[in-house]
């Protein structure tokens, strides 16, 4: 081997550097004693906790497996069809390698949602579900370009006589194909395969289409963006980071130890890669078994939005288990992250409990979605206190069981705020430019705009729209930027004055950094609810019922309450909660407050659709 | 070697899985709810082109930059031992199996107002923002799919003949003239692919310039997936254009490429 000369040892180190530098404080934030991204010392937790989640556990062995099975189907159908291309002349090559390139090109959105609708048609010609096989299905025909691309340029450096001269040498064609073919091609065929395998891994918008009920580790973790991607996940991917490196370190030695046996001095460098390869799905292979046990008869499809239900961890119920071990029912638990997305998924897939928001809730009764409940199976509605019953999205109560609630506030860093908050003005705050935070969701923004001027959120017009993009556009140079979850970081760690958001949130917000307060608009604000309901394809209703009426068992719900941090309107799990959090205007704000709030309703699809048009023109030119 | 019937199984997979997909992406461009044919969504479409300039000129950035910095790199890597190759193929993967997500919100600690970079060019007397600009949104890109480009440009360039090379420098070839008359021309399909493995992801990608980039930075992928989840018609159409635009430059790429192919 060469010395690389110092310039060259510095210029692959700077690359390296830069490689690895998001890693480490990846790997670092895996041993921070917090969920937010302010160091508050060195625990052990995540890792513990980390092996006590299912819902992980499981989604990480949907993901190995679909990634190992993608991998090698990709490899295989990919290696061949570079070879029934190499011989193909002039146009035919090109329309094939174009077409061939299609999903590469493709949105990752529009492959997944022009998947989506095609295992749906298919689906009811040949009567199957979304799940495993079209999300493998669909991973494939990602994955096989990538290998196409990868094999190619060997297969066109490889000199055409070798097959040739193995054949007048004596081999058979099949012989001479594996054995001086393929070992040519090695090491593209290698790399295409772990770039596949390095895909699907990490492939989370056209599995989220295309999975169905399975959940994968990127849904999992994308499902977590409303609230905050949990430090579990790091501490996941610090495991596998170790189990990586250890894996190459191992075939790297006994690679040496091979080459100073053999004496010879070209092993290839596509075998190593093969055996590193190997080494790795056996390795990975164990940690799958280990995810996969169960042996309930009956189960239960709850679908509900990321982080948004007690899971054991600090002194909390693990409900979902709670359920499981009390009923002998297996909960099928799958995530979302904005009700929109459960509303295209609930089309095709059928769950037994959800827990959209109120103006969904309006949506689905109003679209004849939704199961009206029985109440005599949900005894303990009665814990529900009469403020939260009979809202404006389902008047007479038929359809829903509130979960949560809470308001939309500000949250302001009083070190950088210059001037007094009162009320959404304060967003507005010229002396603020450049350091204030406004939503990137069309509903909250305008929304707030929208009580600015005088106008009833509740239900615009376009015209009401028209009004609200313009004072958006007024303040889009005083906005640092438009975010969602990355609130958290933003104000945690002093780096944005003031942003609205949800009250529970900017509850933990403030608990990160000292700096922080809150404050209720005095113009008023919004208040939603997200309720507990069963949709009309639900294929176990009963099992549903029990499930709600135990949602609301006042232990339970005193857990939920204090994990996600919204109010309850539960009165018996109130009663048993925190009396610090109990008494906090900022998560249960008094009655004369909300009388001051309103609520969204089930905005028509056209006004839904020009909200999310003008918005994006608003916080864009 | 004959092996053009091995094309028969892709080609149909292509069928049921890129064209007919393809086909229900058209017909939801061209018709509206209820199954009539119009042009107004792709009309709609085009009120979002700047977002689209902007994208492809993220892109363009990032290419550009992923192939200055990944061409030297790969040289280097090329002209170690094949254990060092498969050493640096694989170290390059591995930070890419860490979730996209994590991976991207790292670097927004990493470059936050008094984060570590920030201080340290403060040290130095170096005040420029770091975050919200062009500039964080092509950082991004390029950290994300830098490995796309380093990857097919060893593969190539670790099969170039070193007696190529040797018998060059008998020739009277100075460093600089391997590379430009020895090795360029041999590793142009490594350039290409990843060319087309970097350009195209990081035009249409989403959430890197939603986490690193400001309110001026919103790229075409952000817009599709803020508008799929109401609007799918005019999601599709911009997806349409979006693959055109792409398609376009694709077969002026390997055009590109066969006719230098065709030079060697």
């Amino acid at each position: 081997m060469k010395k690389l000369s110092l310039g060259r040892k510095f210029y692959v180190g700077l690359v390296f550097i830069f490689l690895y530098a998001p890693i480490a404080v990846l790997i670092a934030y895996s041993f921070n004693d917090s969920k937010s991204s302010v160091w508050n010392g060195f625990t052990f937790d995540w890792y513990i906790k980390l092996f006590q989640d299912q819902a992980i556990m499981t989604a990480l062995g949907n993901t190995l497996i679909v990634a190992l099975l993608a991998a090698v189907f990709s490899t295989i159908l990919g290696t061949v069809a570079s070879l029934g291309m190499y011989n193909l002349k002039g146009a035919k090559r090109k329309i094939i390698q174009t077409v061939s390139n299609i999903p590469i090109i493709n949105p990752e959105i529009v492959t997944g949602m022009s998947l989506m609708l095609l295992f749906v048609f298919l689906g009811q010609i040949l009567n199957f579900e979304n799940g495993f096989v079209t999300l493998l299905l669909s991973h494939i025909g990602f994955c096989t370009p990538y290998v196409i691309l990868s094999v190619t340029p060997k297969l066109r450096q490889m000199d055409n006589h070798l097959f040739e001269a193995a054949q007048d040498l004596g081999c058979t064609q099949l012989q001479a194909f594996f054995r001086v073919v393929i070992h040519e091609l090695l090491p593209g065929i290698v790399s295409g395969f772990l770039i596949s395998f390095t895909y699907s891994l990490d492939d989370f918008i056209i599995s989220f289409f295309t999975s169905g009920k399975m959940q994968t580790l990127p849904i999992e973790i994308y499902t977590m963006l409303k609230k905050r991607v949990s430090p579990k996940i790091n501490a996941l991917s610090t495991i596998l980071f170790v189990i990586i490196f250890a894996v190459l370190i191992i075939t790297n030695i006994s690679g040496a130890k091979q080459e100073k046996n053999k004496e010879s001095n070209n092993p290839g460098k596509g075998k190593r890669m093969l055996c590193f390869a190997l080494a790795l799905i056996i390795l990975l292979g164990g940690l799958v078994g280990y995810t996969r046990c169960s042996n309930h008869t009956a189960v239960i499809n709850v679908f509900n939005w990321g982080e948004n239900i007690a899971n054991g961890e600090d002194g909390t119920l693990d409900v979902i288990a709670e359920f499981e071990k009390k009923y002998n029912v297996k909960v099928n638990y799958n995530e979302y992250e904005s009700n929109e997305e459960m509303y295209a998924k609930l089309q095709n897939e059928s769950y037994d409990v959800i827990i959209p928001s109120d103006y969904m809730i309006g949506k689905l009764i109003a679209e004849d979605m939704l199961l009206p409940l029985d109440f005599d199976n949900i005894p303990n509605y009665k814990n529900i206190a009469d403020e939260y019953k009979n809202l404006p999205y389902d008047p007479n109560n038929e359809y829903s069981v509130p979960y949560t609630w809470g308001v939309v506030a500000l949250c302001y860093n009083e070190n950088m705020f210059e001037g007094e908050v009162n009320g959404f003005d304060a967003l507005w705050n010229e002396a603020n430019k450049g350091e204030i935070l406004m939503f990137n969701n069309s509903r909250d923004a305008l929304a707030i705009a929208m009580q600015k001027l005088g106008i009833d959120p509740s239900n615009p017009t376009k015209e009401d729209i028209d009004k609200a993009c313009e004072l958006l556009k007024e303040q889009k140079p005083l906005v640092q930027n438009y975010v969602m979850d990355q609130v958290y970081d933003l104000m945690e760690c002093d780096q944005s004055a003031i942003a609205p958001y949800y009250a529970g949130d900017i509850y933990y917000m403030m608990e990160n950094n000292e700096a922080l307060n809150y404050c209720l608009p005095e113009e008023g604000t919004n208040f939603f609810v997200d309720a507990m309901c069963i949709p009309k394809n639900s294929e176990n209703p009963e099992l549903a019922e029990l499930f709600i009426n135990f949602m609301l068992e006042p232990e339970v719900g005193v857990s939920n309450s204090e994990y996600i941090g919204y109010a309850s309107p539960n009165s018996a799990a109130v009663a048993l909660l925190d009396e610090e959090i109990r008494n906090n205007t900022l998560i249960y704000p008094p009655k004369e407050y909300l009388d001051k709030c309103y609520m969204y309703s089930n905005t028509p699809a056209d006004i839904y659709n020009y909200m999310q048009e003008k918005f994006i023109e608003a916080s864009t030119s | 070697m004959k092996t053009k019937k091995l094309i028969i199984p892709y080609l149909l997979w292509m069928f049921v899985f890129t064209l007919v997909p393809l086909i229900l992406i058209i017909s939801n461009t061209c018709r509206d709810d209820d199954g009539k044919f119009t042009l107004m969504f792709l009309e709609k479409a085009l009120n979002y082109k700047d977002e689209f300039l902007y994208s492809l000129w993220v892109a363009f950035l990032s290419t550009a930059i992923c192939l200055v910095i990944a061409y030297p790199l790969s040289y280097v890597i090329s002209q170690s031992s094949e254990r060092a190759q498969s050493t640096y193929t694989m170290l390059i993967m591995v930070p890419m199996w860490m979730n996209f997500l994590l991976r991207i919100r790292a670097w927004v600690l990493l470059l936050q107002t008094n984060g570590p970079l920030d201080s340290l060019l403060n040290l130095f007397g170096i005040d420029i923002p770091l975050m919200y600009n062009t500039g964080a949104v092509v950082l991004g890109m390029v950290y994300e799919f830098l490995p796309f480009m380093i990857l097919p440009l060893c593969t190539v360039m670790s099969k170039i003949d070193k007696s190529l090379i040797e018998a060059a420098q008998d020739l009277g070839c100075n460093k600089l003239h391997v590379i430009s008359k020895v090795v360029f021309p041999l590793s142009i399909p490594g350039i290409i692919s990843g060319i087309t493995m970097v350009f195209v992801p990081s035009a249409s990608t989403f959430l890197v310039s939603q986490y690193l980039g400001g309110p001026n930075n919103r790229m075409i992928g952000d817009v599709i997936e803020m508008l799929y989840k109401s609007d799918k018609h005019t999601a599709s159409a911009i997806a349409l254009l979006l693959m055109i635009v792409i398609l376009v430059f694709m077969v002026i790429m390997n055009r590109f490429g066969d006719e230098e192919a065709v030079g060697i």
